[in-house]
């Protein structure tokens, strides 16, 4: 009798331990997830803010790297495999270059 | 006394099947159990926490960058088709856009609100500086209680004003 008591508290104690790891595993991929998907927005807010000011001040070129893509007026930052997208004021364009619609200050 | 003595009689013929130690050991390990699920709960919960204020943070940063570039440009440009971005006036004799000079005409008949995704332009109020009295043009109808104002120091018509441009999110946060 006492070993029958022991095996299935093994056997209950190895399930829960099964469970706990299996949740703590879950949780990590679920943050791994939400972490990415804050790094995309935060990279896309990060190419708006320097989108926007190009517009607002009618800068004429950008030489640095972006990383993320304009279309419009929707700029694009992949993590991983998830996409996350902000707007910008104007419209913006990157193909081999960013090129920004601004307005001349000089006609 | 015999009513005693029958009661330890009884007591001893129960049988007992279950040993007493195992399940003290059962529970014990059950509720340990229960105590290490409730634990981890309270952590997910604790980071799920955190990813969402981070999530609002990032969103009122988003408010707020809109509505300081919108204001930033409107103060800086000059656009003929929404003087929401650029309503300066215009040198023909240097042929430039004179910046921080706004023309006040151009705000208040060609300014129209902007949607960007979530985001969109409430409005704008002007309050010049000698006289302090506030004009707002309403650029959108749709309500909202999560909004933000940046205000810009300008000339409006030659007059030392501040701008106050009002951007606001559609849903809630």
């Amino acid at each position: 009798m006492n070993s029958l008591e022991a095996i299935i508290a093994i056997l209950a104690l190895t399930a829960s331990l099964g469970i706990l790891i299996e949740t703590v595993n879950l949780q990590q991929e679920n943050f791994q997830i939400a972490s990415d998907k804050i790094l995309a927005k935060t990279q896309s807010l990060n190419c708006a803010f320097i989108i926007d000011s190009i517009i607002s001040n009618s800068a004429k070129e950008y030489k640095n790297e972006l990383n993320c893509t304009a279309n419009k007026n929707i700029v694009n930052s992949k993590i991983g495999e998830i996409t996350k997208n902000s707007f910008i004021i104007g419209e913006a364009n990157s193909g081999a270059t960013l090129s920004v619609n601004t307005y001349e200050h000089y006609k | 006394m015999n009513t005693i003595n029958k009661f330890n009689q009884r007591m001893k013929k129960k049988p007992i099947y279950l040993n007493q130690k195992g399940i003290i050991f059962s529970i014990d390990a059950t509720i340990s159990f229960v105590i290490a699920l409730i634990t981890v709960l309270i952590f997910v919960l604790y980071l799920s926490n955190i990813i969402l204020s981070e999530e609002r943070n990032i969103e009122q940063i988003e408010l707020d960058q809109k509505a300081l570039f919108i204001a930033d440009s409107m103060a800086k440009n000059q656009n003929s088709e929404n003087s929401l971005l650029g309503a300066c006036n215009y040198d023909s004799d240097k042929k430039r856009v004179l910046t921080n000079n706004l023309n006040y005409t151009q705000i208040k008949t060609n300014s129209k609100s902007l949607e960007l995704g979530d985001f969109f332009v409430k409005s704008i109020t002007i309050t010049p500086l000698t006289t302090n009295q506030k004009e707002t043009i309403i650029l959108s109808e749709k309500n909202s209680n999560n909004c933000t104002n940046v205000k810009r120091f300008a000339l409006v018509d030659n007059l030392k004003a501040i701008i106050e441009v009002k951007t606001c999110k559609i849903k809630e946060i």
